[in-house]
Order: C-alpha cells, then sequence, then structure tokens
C-alpha cells in the first residue's frame, strides 16, 4: 500500500474536521485498532524480511506524525468558542426542598459518635424521677443547702405513702424514699441506675433532657439537654478524666482547644472542677480586631460543664466498694455546645419552633 | 459576697493586684470578681463553694485561703478585751432549754455604752461590703462577722427581764415582731431568744423588736452562738427570711469561733461606744469540737489524682490547715484538721485540696488503660435517628417544642386529667401540664410559621406523658404535620398516609404485613371521618388523620393540617433484621391498564382483592394511579384506573393468557357493580 498517499489522505481529512465528534471518527478510522495503519503494522510479516524493517520504520513514522496532529487538534478544539451562547451556566439550578435536622440532633449525634469512638455506651432514663435517684442517692440529702443548687419541678399529685408501699415490689424499696415525682435535674439519675444493675468497670453517657425551675434569659432555659457521663474503674483517675475531656473537646471544636479547670463543688463528687474550654473565635486572647471577643464576651475561656471524681458515698449508694473502684463523672450541654459552634445567640430558639432558624443548619 | 482588698492585706501580705488575686483565686478557690475600684483598693465580689461558706465567709477566711494558696504567713492575734466591772455571772443568766440545737452559746456584757454614730473609717468599710450603717454597737458586731465569719447579735440588756436569757423551741402560733417591724407567726420548730417575759429574737436568724439597741440603751448583751444549720435552713426557708446569719448558720460553722468574735466584738465596740467590760463570758459549750483525725494516703491520693505525689508534699501542703500531722504507716499520714475547715472530713476531701493547691492544671493527662471493644449499641436510640432520617430525607424538617403544655390545650384537646402529670409549681400558665401528645407543640408551629412560610412540613421526635394512678408512663413518639396555605385535605391526607407507607417500607414492611383501619379509640384531634391506623398484627403502630377543624381554629390557623404519628418502640420492636435480597424476574413483566366506575363508597381495598383474587396465579401487583370524583358524575360514582402487572417465574405470558386474566378480572369487578371502561 502507498503509505505516502494514506498520510496525506489522513491529514487532509483532519483539516476538514470542526468538532469533537467528527475528529473522534477520525481517530477511529486512521489511529484505531482496526484501521489501515494499524492492520499494515500488525502484518509486517508477510514482507520479506530485506523489506521489513523498512516498512516498519516509515508507517511507525507517518502513525507519530498522525497522532500529534491528531493532539494539537483535539486542544485547538477544547478553546474553540463555536457553541458558546447556548446555555447559560450561571442560571440557578433547579431548586429541590430538602429537610432540615434540628441543630440540638446534629450536636448530640456528634458528641455521641465521639464518646462512642472512646467506648462509652450511651444509657438513656425516665425524665420523671424519684427524689431519691434525683438527689439523696447523689449524696443531696433535703436539709443540705447544696440543694438550692438545682431548682426543682415537682408534680402533682404527691403519692399517698401507704398507698405506693402497697404498690410497689421488694426491689424497688429504695423508690419508697420519695414524696412525690419530679422532673430530673440532671441526668446523674440515669448513672445511679446504671450503676445499679451493672458492675464496674463502667463507660457510659447518659444524654436526655432536664429541667430547672429557672428563670431563662439568652443562656439559661428550663427545659433544655444534658449529657452526662461517668467512667469507674479500679484505677481510673483524675489525669484521666482531663485525657478524655481535652480528646473531645478537639475532635469536637479543633484540634489547637485548650482545656482548663477550675475548683468547683458538687455534692456528687470530690475533687470537684468546673470545665472551661479557650474561646475558639478569639483563640483564647478575648479580643477580635480590637474589639471585646462576641462569643466569650473578653473572658478567653467559655464556661462548658462541671466535673469531678464519684464521692465514695455514692460509690457506697450504688453498691461498689470505694476501695476497690474510683472513676470520674461529668456533665456538659449540648445547648451551649450548638450555641458555641453555630455562633447562635439565645438558648430558647432551640425549642422556639421557628423554622426560620431551624431551616438555617 | 463582697470583700475588700485592704480589709485582707490586715491579716496576709499580698502583693498581687486585685486582678492578679481574683484570677489565682478563681482558678484555685472561689470565683472571684473585681466589683469596684477605689484608687488602689478593690470590692471583690466572691461566690463561695456551698461547702467553704463555713471558713471562708470572712476577711480573715478569705486571707487563710489566700496564706494556703500562696504559702504566706497569716498575721492574725486575737482581741484581748479590757475588762473592767463585775463578773458577768453576778449580772446575767442563760438556760438553754434545747440542747441539741445549740452547740454553744457565748455571752459577753457592756454597761454604760453611749450609742451614736459609728467613725468614719468603720462605717466606709461596712458600705464597702455592702451593708448599711446603724449605730456603733450594731456596726461593731457586723463588722467582726465581715471581719472573722461569726455573726453576732447585741441585744438591750435592760430590756431581757430578770437578765436572764432562754433559748428554747417555738411554741405553735407564737408570734414575734422583728427590728424590720415585720411579724411571724411561728410553726413550733424555730429556735428563739426569750426571755421569761416574751420573745427576744429568731435564732441565728434575725433580732426581735424587744431588745433592739437604741439611743436610750445604756447596757448590752452580746451573743455569739453556734445553732443547729438544719433548723436555721428550715427557718430560713419556712418564713423566706435569709440574712447574713443564717446563710453563715446553716453551713455549719466552727463552734470554736464564737468566743474569738465575742472578743472582737466586745474590744470593738468599748473603742466606739465606750463602757465597761464586764469580766469573763458566759460560755455554754457542752461538747467542744476537736480536730478531726483524717487518713491520708500517698498511695490513695496518687491513684485518684493520676499524678505522684511524695509524702514531703503531703505535708508540705497541708501543714497550714492541720493541728498537727502524724505519721501512720509508710506511706500514710494522720492528719489533724483544724476545726475551722469544715468541708475536709474524709480522705477524699484531702485529695480534692491537695489537687486544688498543686495546681488542677499543673496534673498531666493520661490516656485510661481499658479493654479496646466498641461499646454496646442503643439499639432503642438507633431507631429513633433512623426515623429522623427519614423524615428529613423527605423533605422534612424537625422541630423541638417544651415538654409542656397548658391548661387551654387540655381543655381543647379534652385529655383526661387523671392520665396526666400537672407540675406543681409552673414556670407559667403555659406550661402547667407535661404534654401527651405532640400535637399541640405542632399545631401552635404551624401557626407561627405560616406567617413566614407557604408550606408547613415538620415533625419532632418526643415523649409523651402520662399517668397511670401514680406511676409515670413515658413513651417516644414521632409526630408531623403537613399543612400550608393552598392545603386540600384529600391531598394533604393522602400524602401522609403515603409517607408511613413508605416509611414502613423502608423497614422492611410490605403491603401484606400491615393493615390501615379506623382508629381504635376515639381520637378527639382527628376528624372521624378522616383519620387512619396502621397495625401491624395486632399492634396499632400509629395514626394519620386530618386535624379537627375546631381544634385548629382554636389554634388560629386557617388553613388545614394533616397529623400522622408513630409510637417508636413498638414499631421497633416489629422490625425484622435486614431487607432481603430477591432474585432479579428472569422473564419480562406484562403490563396493562385497567380502568372503570364504581359506587363512590367502593372501598379501594376491596376492589384491590378482588382483582388480587381473580388473578391468583400471574397477577403480582395492582397500583392504583388515578382516581377522579367529580360532584355531578353518574349519580355517586367515581372513576378508578389500575396498572396491573402480570409475571409468571418460568415462562414469558402470551397476549391470550393475560386476556383470560383481564376477563377474569373484568367480570370479578363487574359482579362488584363496577362498570369498565
Amino acid at each position: 500500500m502507498d503509505l505516502e498517499r494514506l498520510k496525506n489522505l489522513a491529514l487532509e481529512g483532519l483539516e476538514k474536521v470542526t468538532d469533537r465528534t467528527s475528529l473522534e471518527s477520525w481517530r477511529i478510522t486512521f489511529l484505531g485498532r482496526k484501521s489501515v495503519l494499524a492492520e499494515f503494522l500488525g502484518n509486517l510479516g508477510r514482507f520479506p524480511e530485506a523489506e521489513r524493517r523498512q516498512k516498519g520504520i516509515k508507517a511507525n513514522a507517518i502513525q507519530q506524525l498522525l497522532r500529534e496532529a491528531y493532539g494539537r487538534k483535539f486542544a485547538s478544539l477544547g478553546t474553540s468558542t463555536a457553541h458558546i451562547g447556548a446555555l447559560d451556566i450561571t442560571q440557578p439550578g433547579k431548586k429541590i426542598s430538602r429537610g432540615h435536622f434540628h441543630p440540638i440532633t446534629m450536636t448530640l449525634r456528634k458528641m455521641i459518635e465521639i464518646f462512642r469512638s472512646m467506648g462509652f455506651e450511651v444509657a438513656e432514663g425516665p425524665d420523671i424521677e424519684t427524689e431519691y435517684y434525683n438527689f439523696d442517692a447523689l449524696h443531696i440529702p433535703s436539709w443540705h443547702p447544696a440543694r438550692d443548687m438545682w431548682d426543682t419541678f415537682w408534680l402533682k399529685p404527691p403519692i399517698d405513702m401507704a398507698k405506693r408501699r402497697r404498690e410497689i415490689s421488694v426491689h424497688q424499696r429504695l423508690d419508697q424514699r420519695t414524696s412525690a415525682w419530679l422532673l430530673r435535674t440532671h441526668t446523674s439519675p440515669v448513672q445511679i441506675r446504671y450503676m445499679e444493675t451493672h458492675q464496674p468497670p463502667i463507660r457510659i453517657i447518659a444524654p436526655g433532657r432536664v429541667f430547672r425551675h429557672e428563670a431563662t434569659d439568652a443562656r439559661h432555659d428550663f427545659d433544655f439537654w444534658q449529657l452526662e457521663g461517668l467512667m469507674i474503674g479500679a484505677e481510673v483517675s483524675f489525669a484521666n478524666f482531663k485525657f478524655v475531656m481535652e480528646s473531645f473537646l478537639k475532635q469536637f471544636f479543633s484540634p489547637d482547644t485548650a482545656l482548663q479547670l477550675r475548683a468547683s463543688y458538687f455534692p456528687f463528687t470530690e475533687p470537684s472542677f468546673e470545665i472551661l474550654m479557650s474561646c475558639m473565635i478569639c483563640k483564647g486572647k478575648g479580643k477580635m480586631t480590637g474589639k471585646k471577643c462576641s462569643v466569650c464576651g473578653g473572658e478567653q475561656w467559655l464556661e462548658m460543664g462541671g466535673a469531678g471524681m464519684v464521692h465514695p458515698q455514692v460509690l457506697r449508694n450504688v453498691g461498689y466498694n470505694p476501695e476497690r473502684v474510683q472513676g470520674f463523672a461529668f456533665g456538659i450541654g449540648p445547648d451551649r455546645f450548638a450555641m458555641i459552634k453555630h455562633k447562635i445567640s439565645d438558648i430558647r430558639f432551640f425549642r422556639s419552633g421557628d423554622l426560620r432558624f431551624i431551616k438555617q443548619f | 459576697m463582697k470583700i475588700l482588698y485592704s480589709w485582707l492585706k490586715d491579716f496576709v501580705r499580698i502583693k498581687e493586684t486585685p486582678e492578679k488575686l481574683a484570677e489565682i483565686l478563681s482558678v484555685s478557690s472561689f470565683e472571684t470578681l473585681v466589683d469596684k475600684k477605689v484608687g488602689k483598693d478593690a470590692v471583690f465580689e466572691i461566690s463561695l463553694l456551698p461547702n467553704r461558706v463555713a471558713d471562708a465567709a470572712s476577711h480573715l477566711g478569705i486571707a487563710r485561703e489566700i496564706s494556703l494558696r500562696l504559702r504566706r504567713p497569716i498575721q492574725f492575734t486575737a482581741a484581748h478585751c479590757r475588762e473592767t466591772g463585775p463578773r458577768i455571772e453576778t449580772f446575767a443568766k442563760v438556760k438553754i432549754t434545747d440542747p441539741s440545737l445549740v452547740r454553744r452559746y457565748s455571752l459577753r456584757a457592756l454597761t454604760d455604752v453611749r450609742i451614736k454614730e459609728s467613725p468614719a473609717w468603720l462605717k466606709a468599710r461596712l458600705r464597702a461590703c455592702g451593708l448599711r450603717p446603724i449605730n456603733n454597737v450594731v456596726d461593731a458586731t457586723n463588722y467582726a462577722m465581715l471581719e472573722l465569719g461569726q455573726p453576732l447579735h447585741a441585744f438591750d440588756a435592760d430590756d431581757v427581764k430578770e437578765k436572764t436569757i432562754i433559748v428554747r423551741k417555738a411554741k405553735k402560733g407564737e408570734r414575734l415582731e422583728t427590728i424590720e417591724r415585720k411579724t411571724y407567726t411561728l410553726r413550733g420548730f424555730e429556735l428563739l431568744i426569750t426571755d421569761r417575759g416574751g420573745l427576744l429574737g429568731l435564732a441565728g436568724v434575725k433580732g426581735g423588736r424587744r431588745g433592739e439597741i437604741s439611743k436610750k440603751t445604756r447596757n448590752i448583751f452580746i451573743e455569739s452562738a453556734n445553732f443547729d444549720p438544719a433548723t436555721t435552713r428550715e427557718t430560713s426557708k419556712m418564713h423566706r427570711l435569709k440574712t447574713d446569719a443564717s446563710w453563715r448558720f446553716e453551713n455549719n460553722l466552727d463552734p470554736n469561733c464564737t468566743a474569738l468574735a465575742l472578743d472582737r466584738a466586745a474590744s470593738l465596740i468599748r473603742e466606739v461606744a465606750g463602757g465597761h467590760i464586764l469580766k469573763g463570758m458566759i460560755d455554754y459549750y457542752l461538747k467542744k469540737a476537736l480536730p478531726r483525725p483524717i487518713v491520708a494516703s500517698v498511695d490513695y491520693i496518687s491513684g485518684l489524682l493520676g499524678a505522684k505525689i511524695s509524702e514531703a508534699e503531703l505535708q508540705r501542703l497541708l501543714a497550714p490547715v492541720c493541728e498537727k500531722i502524724a505519721r501512720a504507716k509508710n506511706g500514710t499520714l494522720l492528719l489533724h484538721i483544724k476545726t475551722y475547715r469544715r468541708d475536709l472530713l474524709y480522705p477524699e476531701d484531702i485529695a480534692e485540696e491537695v489537687a486544688r493547691l498543686i495546681g488542677y492544671n499543673a496534673i498531666q493527662p493520661k490516656a485510661p488503660l481499658a479493654p479496646v471493644c466498641a461499646a454496646r449499641r442503643n439499639e432503642s436510640l438507633e431507631f429513633r435517628e433512623m426515623l429522623k432520617d427519614f423524615f428529613v430525607s423527605a423533605g422534612f424538617t424537625e422541630v423541638q417544642n417544651y415538654s409542656f403544655m397548658s391548661e387551654r390545650d387540655v381543655e381543647t384537646f379534652a385529655f383526661d386529667k387523671k392520665k396526666l402529670f400537672e407540675v406543681a409549681d409552673p414556670i407559667s400558665s403555659e406550661m402547667s401540664y407535661l404534654r401527651a401528645s405532640l400535637l399541640p407543640g405542632l399545631l401552635k408551629n404551624t401557626r407561627d410559621n405560616l406567617r413566614f412560610f407557604d408550606e408547613i412540613r415538620i415533625f419532632e421526635l418526643g415523649k409523651h406523658y402520662r399517668r397511670n394512678g401514680v406511676r409515670p408512663n413515658e413513651s417516644w413518639w414521632i409526630g408531623g404535620v403537613l399543612s400550608g396555605k393552598a392545603a386540600k385535605t384529600t391531598s394533604i391526607f393522602f400524602e401522609a398516609k403515603g409517607l408511613i407507607e413508605s416509611l414502613l417500607e423502608r423497614f422492611g414492611f410490605d403491603r401484606d404485613d400491615y393493615r390501615w383501619s379506623e382508629p381504635s379509640h376515639r381520637q378527639q384531634d382527628l376528624q372521624a371521618r378522616m383519620a387512619a391506623s396502621v397495625c401491624i398484627g395486632s399492634d396499632e403502630v400509629g395514626t394519620v388523620g386530618i386535624v379537627e377543624s375546631r381544634v385548629v381554629r382554636a389554634y388560629d390557623i386557617d388553613s388545614h393540617v394533616a397529623y400522622w404519628r408513630l409510637d417508636a418502640e413498638p414499631l421497633m420492636k416489629l422490625v425484622e433484621s435486614e431487607h432481603e435480597f430477591e432474585p432479579l424476574h428472569k422473564y419480562p413483566d406484562a403490563l396493562r391498564d385497567i380502568s372503570m366506575f364504581v359506587p363512590r363508597d367502593r372501598r379501594i381495598a376491596e376492589i384491590e382483592e378482588v382483582i388480587y383474587n381473580a388473578s391468583p396465579k400471574y397477577l403480582e401487583e395492582v397500583e392504583l394511579f388515578d382516581i377522579y370524583e367529580s360532584e355531578d358524575a353518574q349519580g355517586g360514582q367515581k372513576s378508578l384506573a389500575f396498572h396491573l402487572v402480570f409475571r409468571a417465574s418460568n415462562r414469558t405470558l402470551t397476549s391470550e393468557e393475560i386476556d383470560k386474566e383481564i376477563t377474569h378480572i373484568k367480570r370479578a369487578l363487574e359482579n362488584l357493580g363496577a362498570h369498565i371502561r
């Protein structure tokens, strides 16, 4: 075959190509697997040995030339402006209506996921509780001034004690010490109930709604969320608590978040501390562009919750031996975490049902 | 509590600025803020922790804390009384009728005092700490309290009948008028300061009008006592009388404080009001408070904190609060704690003291040693979250409402109050009951949001709170609302129904697995004609319906509202494990459509059943795709159209076979009164 004529034919044909579709047809014809050139090269064996080499070199050279021409043509067609004007790509796409999760759901999911990854099981319990599980088991007797730390919602009717004693079984004798039901002021009752029914080591978190009879403002609501944690074992220490809390804060916010603890007091922990976190907006400096940081108000540290080493009396109350086990407990607020993460200004948005708020997330 | 920076310096050397001092105390001791600055001086606002009020509610107390924390010596000398005049025992008597409620009662007397205004320096310090100056004697007792933490009470000795003070429990019905001219009727458990003639004061809380210091007072008693904390607290709460004194007493003060403060007050009064301090002190103190011994084990403290503390370091840190330290055995110290630290009772208290003095932030974090295994799953929680996922993916927005409802909600929905929990002291009338349904909240959301949005598609996952006699019954429900300015009842009803059917399919339920029927019990909130419940087996797991117009109007909503709800826990128990793969069909489906007119009251379910039964072998699916009811159509008829899908597992069906099936179906339908089109 006349390789020279083939080459010219191919190049002429390439001249005429004006778009990618025809270019592709051209490529298949002249450079494809079943093209004349490819077959020719594949069947070099039918030529006598002397001619084989010379013909091979020539055919390869033509193939290479055509490939380069193709490459240039391909590139040039890419920058071709022949078809612009057909579609305005800046026109908005078709809007789909999507549903939204409540920001608390998203915050809780993230918090639970981080703790689960550290081996914490999620425990839940009732919102309506007895005085025993909410206070007494936690070493907060009724005459103690510490009771004032939690303003309680009591429910009617007060229980008829004599009738109750007839109603309840032996195993629930502990519930007897109640005069009425109340709405739990923290999720600590869940921890007590869990410890009563499980042997150590314990590693749980207890998220749930809690209720405090307090005046509401931008940072306080009377019906809100809490997430408590508990880790009990033979050697669980304060240093372990710091590690776990730091890991959690760094994963929830950012790796450069710092943890600070301050002296505090809870009847159910000793030592007790307040958990503070460096403000991630102003990076703990208190100021942003010369003005007081809007999130931490210039304080540099944000209060995120409380914690402590579980009081031996609490351990005894659930039937554990404080000489054998010890551990930490903490309580943090998902509302607060959500507010800081998303810069939400008022806690009351969460239970307002205002779609203009929820649909932002 | 207000504390003056310069007053602290009377007791301990402070070189730090007020701001720096506030920061140090906030981290290791109590939250301290600089409230006011006056030149170089400052007033702190300190929030004491409940367990430290006993020792730290005073300038000496805070100074001791600073001395402990910064390891500086305390500079304190007890006041010395220049006693002139006869022995107090010749002048007065004290009787305690309830020894269990009075841990200590110390009394001094002064004669020939002159009541006038206090000197400027004394008034200034009182004012700085938020107290109003009254007269020199009262001010001096308040001064001693602010300085040493012990409440004192001065009263006119000449008003005391036979100069005999009787400390006793109140009798029910007794009335006391206080210095503030308020009268209280007593219940019978309160502790009183009295004499044979009547009442002189509410012990530990407030002084009485009788015996108050006035311009004519010449002879005074100063009482410095320690009353039972629980009684003081109950009295204070019952009569809503919270004072600087009651606050300190209910927090369990050290009885050893009384004499110290009494001497201070007496000498100060002599300084500012003149007079003679009678010799001696009447001191009723049956059981002296002694330093409490606590075992401090190096192993225990190091283990609890997760940091190695040496015995020497323990001694060094704790020496200031100990009367004596003895070594019990290797690695264990026996600490005799000074009586003013009422919060240090047990080894764990010592651990806290050590930790905060070392500094919580100085101890290094350590990863806990625990088995590496995944935590057990909480399937109930996960299922509920999957329910949420479904509705969000169906385009709904999740809301959260308060757990309460109002009296009006209860009336509108006609809930049986015997099955509800009422709040004893609600935060507002809107929140007087625990909610027994999600609907009241969702309707409020609908009303509020229709102002801004044309369409409402919302849901909530939350608890219903019900009461069985005295027992609570909390259950998780997921409920939602479909509404909009142009909502039509039939279309939103079937949209809600379709939503539930879709959800059931997502969780593995075929159309055969559930059944729609009239709701089992009377639904007050849904229209009787447009409500249906879905049952899986014998369990009613959910309901769909159009909300009663009466109810909708009660919430000021103009549009129609569809409501659906599912009982999460029973549903979860019924959900089987995973969807199972069904082999794909080898042979093609044959599709046919059929349309008909049927009497309007013929139920779709019935027609579908007839169709299925007419072609049991090959008919796989029957899907209603069109339904039309016109007002005037053929005397109460509706027009229906179905897609029919025929399939054989082992061959392609021929047209003749399918035609035969269609004939069977048509005949069965005509028997039912349908008119095939």
